[in-house]
């Protein structure tokens, strides 16, 4: 009799009316933080108000991920090695996905 | 007899003696003689007849000697009192106090009698008393009282006047002090009073001073004081309740502070409170938010009553001192700055705002700069900006009134100048100065566990409404920020930007789906058309008709609060996987969708957090029933919808989740009458028959149906059942206290009550006491201070 019950079409039907439940985005950059501001790439740098949309991170061609804001910040500084990746000093490109 | 009759020819003189003092003389001599006890027969006749119309006009001592003497004979006589009380029963008639106010013989007899002996003083002294009692408070004014008075004064009796008036007047002040007023906290009292006093008893005082205004108008004052010292005394005793009834109490706060700024009695005030606190308030018992409320109403009256803040800051100190010991002030603080005015939904009744909110709200419309002044100085942190801020400020008003703009301007010793502003903070008149939330600041002396714990709140609060519009937190961060300063909010800010854009993104996404789920059935139909049937495609049809979404009910619309997790408080999640159920599926391409339209972000679920309504169906059962559940339990019961029975180990092979957790889940659905567990086969099945169903619904039925198995079987089941419910319990209230950090007994009780719902929680509270005492000796919860607590 169990197997019958456990093949046939289950007489139950579900019907959902609403199902809220919770997410975290994340840029799947893992843990790491930004060099630059040393925060999270997952939330903001300092200039930002807000992480996500608003602190998107950008990768450079050496792969090392910063904060758009920051790295923007690194790059129009002035500074001598500014055309360099801050992390790695090899000539900074964005990388292009 | 001989004597007597001696007596009574010497008393019966009417007409004065040729010889000056000859009848004293005789009558000292008569008694010397030994005929006193004849003379007092006699006297017991005749003495009242001969004292009013003959003796007293007749004696006239000339010297003091005579005086002496006859004081000496009235005090032999035993009935001596018989002089005063006659002489003030007369007195009281007009005609008699003239009388005798207009001899000199009564007043030196009485003199003397007086002088002469203290127990003979005494007694007269009673006498005078009751008699000016008497007639002091009668409301007409009494015939021949100001004759009496004259005649009083004239005996150097005016101090007894002066202090038989006051004992009277104050006691009847003191009566209705005690009877009237007393209790009586929402209408003023101290003006009538005083008014009594100066129309009825200084028209009183009026006729014994007559013109002697100066007397008279020290008399006053000195009653009135007295009134405002007695009605001090009687308010410092009642204050702790006039302040648990304010503000209807503020008509007695205002007599109060009338009283108090004459006799400065502050301090004598804040140690009463203090006392009445220590033992009303500040213990075990309260709970925190009672004293919280305690504590605003403290402050509130006690400004009124005393505007320089002296009294509240010597008052409240102890009620700070003993908030910082609890661990749930912060979390009460915030709660109450949380509480808006709303219609609660399940009770009629309307919510009031907290005290807290109400300030906020004050922040909002007359600008922050006081409260925040006040902060720093309590807070002593570097809050330079806020000092700017408010140093910024205070250059411009010194612009606006114009000095000259040298450079002296400059040096002005701006802190002084601070204190000055500071000293209207507590302006009670001006409301929006005295600033609750910096005494809550004060006990911590630092903003920051306010501000962490509205975080915490807060983020509970939107994850307990997910997908609910957050308004009236927006309302309530804006209001925050004017009050706190806008750099401490970054993070609540986040999480509220989250909750409006998971609106927005789910809505889109939703919307994608559902589109693409069309063009896929489209296809899907234009291909399968050749091979399907017709029936089957129009019932294909119908159901999409019916469930107006898609092909059929497979995709659940998911509606998600996407998270920057960094910014949120941890959750306490179940770990479970799901990509097998319909609803795994759903997240999965709501993932998915989300991926594309943001990327390159990506979205991970936390699966078990958040609320799913459903409505079960069972073929052959008319009414559906309804369920809220959290996802876990329903993703369970999705599994059911594909075949009746599941083996746990089936169950564990399509949705990745402990096993113990995962049993724990199946008991839910099994003590609600839909799924029946056996343990020996490890099999779980679906419940169709309806009166199956019913009966499982008791508790007491869940037992099984084969009864050759022992008895011990079917206890230990429940008892498994039970402890399956504790722990689904347990786990209610770790997470609770996790989030909430404390809870007292009443709290969990209520909210167990009402979030496990559909195991209807149906503990009582000594069953529930029971079991929290238990979770306590297994060191798991820390009982203290009327709240638990994890233990650490």
């Amino acid at each position: 009799m169990s197997t019958e019950k456990g093949n046939g079409k289950s007489r139950l039907k579900v019907k959902i009316n609403s199902w809220k439940t919770v997410g975290s985005w994340t840029w799947g950059a893992g843990d790491e933080i930004c060099a630059i501001c040393q925060m999270p790439l997952d939330g903001c740098s300092p200039e930002s108000n807000f992480p996500g949309d608003d602190c998107p991170i950008v990768y450079g061609s050496c792969d090392h991920p910063f904060h758009l804001v920051c790295i923007n910040k690194w790059i129009n500084s002035g500074g001598e090695a500014t055309d360099k990746c801050p992390l790695c000093r090899k000539a900074w490109s964005f990388r292009e996905d | 007899m001989e004597s007597e009759l001696a007596w009574k020819t010497l008393l019966s003189v009417t007409k004065p003696l040729p010889e000056k003092g000859g009848l004293i003389k005789s009558i000292i001599t008569l008694t010397t003689k030994g005929y006193l006890t004849s003379f007092l027969i006699y006297y017991q006749e005749t003495i009242e007849q001969i004292l009013r119309f003959k003796t007293i006009p007749l004696l006239v001592p000339s010297n003091l000697e005579q005086v002496l003497g006859l004081t000496q004979v009235l005090q032999t006589l035993d009935d001596c009192l018989a002089v005063p009380r006659y002489v003030f029963t007369e007195l009281r008639s007009y005609q008699v106090a003239n009388k005798l106010s207009k001899s000199p013989t009564a007043e030196m007899v009485l003199k003397g009698v007086l002088y002469s002996e203290k127990s003979f003083a005494k007694k007269l002294v009673a006498s005078i008393g009751h008699l000016i009692k008497e007639n002091l408070l009668e409301e007409t004014q009494p015939e021949g009282f100001d004759r009496l008075c004259d005649l009083l004064i004239k005996l150097d009796f005016d101090p007894l006047i002066q202090k038989y008036a006051y004992q009277c007047y104050l006691g009847k002040l003191r009566d209705r002090l005690n009877t009237e007023i007393k209790g009586v906290y929402d209408e003023t009292s101290l003006s009538d009073c005083e008014d009594w006093i100066k129309t009825f008893v200084l028209e009183r005082f009026a006729m014994v001073y007559k013109h002697n205004e100066t007397r008279l108008e020290k008399i006053k004052v000195e009653l009135v004081q007295q009134l405002m010292s007695q009605y001090e005394n009687l308010r410092i005793s009642e204050l702790f309740d006039i302040i648990i009834m304010y503000p209807e109490s503020i008509p007695a706060l205002t007599d109060l502070r009338l009283c108090i700024s004459h006799s400065n009695g502050y301090v004598r005030l804040a140690k009463s409170l203090c006392l009445s606190f220590q033992n009303r308030l500040l213990h075990q018992g309260v709970q925190t938010q009672d004293i919280l409320g305690q504590l605003f109403s403290a402050i509130r009256s006690l400004s009124h009553v005393d505007p320089s803040g002296t009294c509240v800051s010597l008052s409240i100190q102890p009620i700070l001192n003993y908030l910082k010991t609890r661990k749930d002030t912060a979390y009460c603080a915030v709660e109450n700055m949380m509480t808006f005015p709303k219609q609660n939904e399940n009770e009629e009744e309307e919510i009031e705002k907290g005290e807290l909110y109400e300030e906020l709200e004050l922040s909002l419309k007359f600008g922050s700069k006081h409260g925040l002044a006040r902060d720093s100085l309590i807070t002593r942190e570097n809050e330079f900006d806020d000092y700017d801020d408010y140093f910024s400020d205070q250059e411009d008003d010194d612009e606006e009134l114009d000095f000259e703009n040298d450079l002296e301007k400059k040096k002005i010793w701006k802190p002084i100048q601070r204190v000055s502003q500071l000293s209207l903070v507590v302006q009670p008149t001006q409301s929006k100065n005295l600033d609750l939330i910096s005494y809550i600041i004060q006990i911590y002396k630092s903003k920051e566990p306010i501000l962490s714990q509205f975080k915490t709140i807060m983020a509970n609060k939107l994850l307990n409404s997910i997908a609910q519009p957050a308004d009236e937190f927006i309302q309530i961060l804006e209001m925050m920020k004017i009050r706190f300063g806008e750099k401490h909010f970054k993070h609540c800010q986040i999480m509220l930007k989250d909750v409006a854009d998971s609106r927005r993104f789910s809505t889109n996404i939703n919307e994608r789906i559902k589109n693409s789920t069309k063009v896929e059935d489209q296809n899907e139909n234009d291909k399968e058309t050749e091979t399907e049937t017709e029936t089957e495609k129009e019932k294909e049809k119908e159901k999409g008709k019916e469930m107006g979404k898609e092909k059929n009910n497979d995709q659940i619309v998911i509606e998600p609060l996407i998270i920057s997790q960094l910014y949120w408080p941890e959750l306490n999640e179940e770990k479970f996987v799901d990509n097998y159920t319909r609803a795994g599926k759903s997240k999965e391409r709501f993932a998915n969708e989300f991926s594309v339209l943001k990327k390159p972000r990506k979205l991970l679920w936390k699966h078990s957090i958040g609320l799913v309504d459903l409505e079960l169906e069972i073929v052959g059962q008319e009414t559906p029933i309804k369920f809220k559940v959290n996802p876990l339990l329903a993703t369970i019961i999705l599994l059911f919808e594909e075949k009746e029975e599941w083996k746990i180990e089936e169950i564990l092979e399509k949705i990745e989740i402990d096993e113990n957790v995962l049993k724990n889940k199946i008991y839910f659905w099994v003590k609600n009458g839909v799924l029946r567990f056996n343990e020996e086969t490890n099999l779980v099945s679906l419940i169709v028959e309806k009166d199956e169903q019913q009966s499982q619904n008791s508790r007491l039925e869940f037992i099984p149906e084969d009864e050759s198995e022992s008895q011990n079987n079917a206890t230990s089941s429940l008892e498994k059942q039970q402890r399956a419910e504790e722990e689904v319990h347990k786990q209610f209230i770790i997470n609770m206290l996790t989030n909430l950090g404390q809870l007292a007994f009443d709290n969990i009780y209520d909210m167990l009550k009402m979030f496990v719902q559909d195991p209807p929680f149906d503990r009582t509270k000594e069953q529930f006491q029971d079991f929290l005492d238990r979770l306590v000796t297994q060191d798991l919860l820390e009982f203290g201070s009327g709240v638990y607590t994890l233990k650490k």
